[in-house]
């Protein structure tokens, strides 16, 4: 049996979301045509609201309807440590986990030469115009710590060093709660180089 | 049942592919270049997780009978410091190479030695031309572009003193008068290339000018990608 045309339209165009095969397409269709109509309605709005209007943080590039997100336009944050992170959802996972009252630079993406994403395309223009205003006095690097990551990480901190500011790395290691057993070599001989005096 | 291969790896390049997989090109060391995809790699699940990383030596397992082969194996045999530091680039320079002048599916077992080697090196070494200008000479050899920089293509010896012009796909040649001066090189620097020896500054300058004019030969009109990270942060 197929859907309406609009219906089927709509099947397609929920496929669209991460994680959204054809089953749970039709799943999600059907319930807001046929239980959720004002849902469906409020999410169209917001979505598109959202689609219009949300665009990125001129100082630190990350996902907001005006033109400073709120981390950049408060008063209360310490706007001389900046913390450089991959994307708009790390700046969450900061913000729940850790103490942090700094700003953030959001690069979009990570130094990835072969898929066209240079010094440029993740914004570290304008990073280092905001380093060359002289108001940053420590940078902390918490891009990915995967390979690519990390080249980030060392292009960045190399950009840096000639600016007399204090860089650092997050630590990686073992995780908390995890056995030695279990963890990945890799990262258990990372967790051994940066070990820390108790 | 689908051919299974077993072989020795590295990555040269991963990309995203549908939510939570990779397209990955491998270096392997049996069967050359080859495409995998790596389904479900992205999540924290799969067998494959925090092992696919650029540089890596992985022992790997794959099978399928079309272009693009399906992972399914993939174990660390050997990880690399070469993550942190600033060598990474070259590692990226590299890989490029490799991709850009490899066909897929050609056997170059050797070269894949060549490369674990350096990505190993690189690791350590503080001044990486040298063993890039030795890279790019193996590569060059394997793939049935390399030249004799001992000798000119009419069979004389070279001389310390004198000056030559190496044409890519024919080989050394005396320079003629009035020859462009770009284009020259010292019979000095040929020879120290040809025995490996990067003591003189001048050798390292010299042939690292011969070594991009030769390469872009090959690689046409589009620039490598990774070249122009290289060159900022050379300038920083």
């Amino acid at each position: 049996m197929s859907a309406s045309p609009l219906v089927e339209q709509l099947i397609e165009a929920l496929r669209c979301l991460p994680g959204v095969g054809q089953k749970s397409a039709q799943r999600m269709a059907f319930h807001l045509l046929q239980r959720d109509r004002k849902g469906a309605a409020h999410l169209s709005q917001v979505l598109q609201a959202a689609v219009d209007r949300v665009g990125h943080c001129q100082q630190c590039r990350t996902l907001t309807e005006d033109r400073l997100c709120h981390i950049c336009a408060s008063s209360r944050r310490d706007h001389g440590k900046v913390c450089i992170v991959e994307s708009p959802v790390d700046v969450q996972m900061i913000e729940h986990a850790a103490d942090y009252d700094g700003v953030y630079f959001v690069l979009m993406g990570h130094l990835s030469p072969l898929d066209g994403m240079g010094p440029n395309e993740i914004g570290l223009d304008l990073l280092a115009k905001r380093l060359d205003e002289g108001k940053i006095t420590e940078v902390i690097l918490a891009t990915n710590a995967t390979v690519e990551g990390e080249a980030t990480a060392h292009y960045i901190a190399d950009m840096l060093h000639s600016r007399n500011i204090r860089v650092t790395r997050i630590a990686h290691g073992v995780p908390l709660g995890g056995e030695l057993e279990y963890v990945n070599v890799t990262t258990l001989s990372h967790a051994f180089s940066g070990r820390k005096e108790v | 049942m689908p051919e299974r291969f077993e072989d020795l790896a590295y990555i040269l390049h991963k990309r995203a592919y549908k939510e939570s997989s990779y397209i990955i090109d491998l270096f392997t060391r049996e069967q050359g270049v080859v495409s995998v995809v790596a389904k479900g790699a992205k999540s924290n699940k799969s067998k494959f997780y925090l092992n696919l990383q650029l540089f890596n030596m992985l022992d790997v397992a794959y099978s399928g009978r079309s272009e693009l082969m399906t992972l399914v194996q993939a174990d660390v045999n050997r990880s690399t410091s070469i993550a942190g530091q600033k060598n990474i680039f070259c590692g990226y320079y590299i890989n490029e190479l490799l991709l850009r002048l490899l066909h897929k599916h050609d056997q170059h077992p050797q070269l894949f030695d060549s490369y674990k080697q350096i990505v190993f090196a690189l690791a350590e070494v503080d001044k990486p031309e040298p063993l890039l200008r030795r890279f790019e000479k193996t590569l060059l050899d394997e793939i049935g572009y390399g030249a004799d920089f001992t000798c000119t293509v009419d069979g004389r010896a070279l001389e310390d003193e004198l000056m030559y012009v190496v044409s890519p796909g024919e080989g050394v040649m005396a320079a003629a008068p009035g020859q462009r001066s770009e284009l020259l090189v010292s019979g000095k620097s040929l020879l120290a290339f040809a025995a490996d020896d990067f003591s003189d500054e001048k050798t390292q300058l010299e042939t690292k000018k011969l070594m991009r004019r030769i390469l872009q030969h090959y690689l046409g009109d589009r620039p490598l990608k990774s070249r122009d990270l290289f060159a900022k942060t050379a300038g920083n």
